[in-house]
């Protein structure tokens, strides 16, 4: 009921205005017992744990490059939009190179930052170059 | 000096666009309307890009001053046969084809007269409204208009409104925010007399409609002078409803909406001209509610108990469109549209995924059954298993809402209207967060297994006060 008590204090404002409304002569008179009366009261603040993501933002990350040639290289693959702040949202390229990370069709090493492409002949072009 | 300038200027506007033709650009509507957080009716529709009438409080006035994309004054008119195509399934862009599954195949309640008004003096002229609405009449599509306008009163429209009055499937408000005719010639300029607008409504409740007064925008110092007489008459004039909502001050002004405020000021019996108005509006609003200043409950109450009480004791719905007294609504609607009507059941299908409804439940669940209950974003809006409301998760509608601009590009095509009402909920800063938009009506408690906050409906004073003094809240 912890609400309740601290709204209490308003309903004695309120028939306190009440009171004083019939006595008004004016419109003025009514607009100055409301400002000297019926000031809203703060409400307390919220002190329990906030959430923190939503759903955009789970879908959101900001990107830091090393130099302004990574982001260059970056811009020309990627349409960056200019508008209020840089975004993009066509990632198709950047997923598709992820993809084959994944699937082990390009090797990246992290300690060096190496990338190449996995090359994997059939046994008749293995046997080609033997021969 | 001021008076006669706003009235001069408001007649000369409402004089120079008498007759007035539509350009052969089209306007593009409905539109989902911000307020969908605690909206029953978001598809909201005009037919018009702008009104004829010249209403010195209008807030799209307000809205539309402060536009920087409104460049030029040109009228255009909506696409009526595009629009009818649509609505009967013929839709052919990729919006028409999505507002078609999300609303028009369900018959969802269509809100014409949002931004202007759908009988004022440009539809005299043009008349595009009357095919719109002669179409709806035979497709039964269930509308609900909001007027001031006197084209209603030409004898093609009251006989169109006449042949599907057995039919049911429109129903009225009628705006009218005080009963003293002098007030009201100087606050509305261009619009019938109140006299005339509660005729509008007699003559359509005859007919077996159901019609609301809509005494909006109810502003102190104006609305309150003739309140009994105004509600004794809508009485008489047989409305089924009342709905209201207080005038609320944006912090922006632009040059025009000075001048307005200047000449409200002193209507309202405050000193000091438009500061003055500012000022008070500062003062007695919560600021937690940001720079649309609405007055905080305790200024509200003596005016919204008088149309609370009469409303109980005449059986019509109450309706409360304000944030403070919220969950006062008889119904989930607070334009005072019914949850249920036996005389066409398409004026039940507005949406239940809004706060309103999940307020006027708590407010229930609490004067019945003694339960404070919690509020939960997937309880209000429905889970990602309930997607009944549709509209909440496309990608495509979500960008007629506010909060998309100034957004990038990236941002602004994922987001739904489901991801901006979660922001807000969860944003304890945001002024339309339920803890500040409804000031402390649901208070935070904690957070909910699926990561939102979780709200609790909280009892104020007034309630116990109240029933004390022997009102009932426990009216559904």
């Amino acid at each position: 009921m912890g609400f309740e008590q601290f709204f209490n204090i308003s309903g004695d404002k309120v028939k306190k205005y009440e009171s004083l409304l019939k006595t008004a002569k004016t419109e003025n008179e009514k607009r100055e017992f409301e400002s000297a009366l019926l000031v809203p009261v703060a409400l307390p603040d919220f002190g329990g744990q906030r959430p923190t993501a939503d759903a955009i933002e789970d879908l959101t990350a900001r990107l830091v490059f090393a130099n302004e040639e990574e982001a260059a290289l970056f811009n020309r693959h990627f349409k960056v939009s200019q508008y209020v702040e840089r975004s993009c949202h066509d990632l198709k390229l950047l997923i598709g190179l992820l993809q084959l990370v994944e699937e082990g069709k390009i090797n990246y090493d992290a300690r060096t930052g190496a990338v190449h492409i996995v090359v994997r002949e059939t046994t008749y072009q293995r046997r080609s170059k033997v021969g | 000096m001021l008076e006669k300038q706003l009235i001069k200027d408001g007649q000369k506007w409402v004089n120079e666009n008498r007759g007035l033709k539509c350009s052969n650009e089209h306007y593009s509507s409905p539109r989902i309307s911000s307020e969908i957080g605690d909206c029953s009716m978001p598809l909201t529709f005009d037919h018009y890009n702008w009104c004829s009438l010249q209403c010195q409080y209008c807030f799209a006035y307000f809205f539309k001053s402060n536009n920087p994309a409104i460049t030029k004054l040109t009228l255009k008119a909506v696409d009526e046969k595009a629009l009818i195509n649509t609505i009967s399934g013929k839709a052919k862009s990729k919006r028409e084809k999505e507002m078609y599954e999300v609303f028009y195949k369900k018959k969802f309640l269509l809100h014409w007269g949002g931004l202007a008004d759908p009988f004022c003096n440009f539809e005299k002229a043009n008349r595009v409204g009357y095919t719109l609405m002669s179409a709806l009449g035979e497709m039964n599509y269930p509308t609900l208009f909001s007027f001031k306008g006197a084209t209603i009163f030409e004898e093609d429209y009251l006989a169109l409104f006449q042949k599907y009055s057995a039919q049911k499937n429109f129903a009225f408000q009628a705006s009218i925010i005080t009963a003293d005719e002098k007030l009201a010639k100087k606050a509305e300029i261009g619009v019938p007399s109140p006299t005339r607008r509660l005729e509008a409504l007699k003559t359509l409740s005859d007919m077996g409609y159901w019609t609301i007064l809509r005494l909006r925008p109810f502003i102190i110092g104006v609305s309150d002078s003739h309140l009994d007489e105004l509600l004794g008459r809508a009485l008489e004039a047989g409305i089924k409803g009342v709905s209201m909502e207080f005038f609320a001050m944006d912090a922006r002004v632009s040059e025009g909406m000075r001048l307005r405020y200047e000449w409200l000021a002193g209507i309202i019996g405050v000193q000091g001209g438009a500061d003055g108005l500012m000022d008070y509006f500062k003062k007695l609003s919560p600021s937690e509610r940001g720079g649309y200043r609405r007055l905080n409950r305790l200024v509200k109450e003596v005016y919204v108990r008088k149309v609370y009480e009469f409303c109980l004791k005449n059986d019509l719905v109450f309706g409360c469109s304000d944030p403070d007294f919220k969950e006062l609504n008889m119904s989930g609607s607070c334009c005072a549209m019914p949850d249920n009507h036996p005389g066409n059941r398409l004026l039940e299908n507005w949406s239940r995924h809004q706060l309103t409804y999940a307020l006027k439940e708590a407010r229930l669940n609490y004067h019945r059954n003694g339960v404070k209950q919690k509020v939960t974003f997937a309880g209000v809006y429905g889970g990602p298993e309930v997607l009944a409301a549709g509209y909440l998760d496309s990608k495509g509608l979500s960008q007629d809402h506010v909060a998309v601009v100034g957004q990038c590009n990236a941002v602004r095509q994922n987001l739904t209207h489901r991801i901006i009402l979660q922001r807000q909920w969860n944003n304890l800063r945001s002024p339309a967060n339920p803890r500040n938009y409804l000031h402390g009506k649901l208070m935070p408690t904690g957070i909910d297994s699926e990561g939102n906050l979780e709200y609790i409906y909280s009892p104020m004073e007034y309630e116990r006060r109240w029933i004390k003094e022997g009102v009932d809240l426990s009216i559904r």
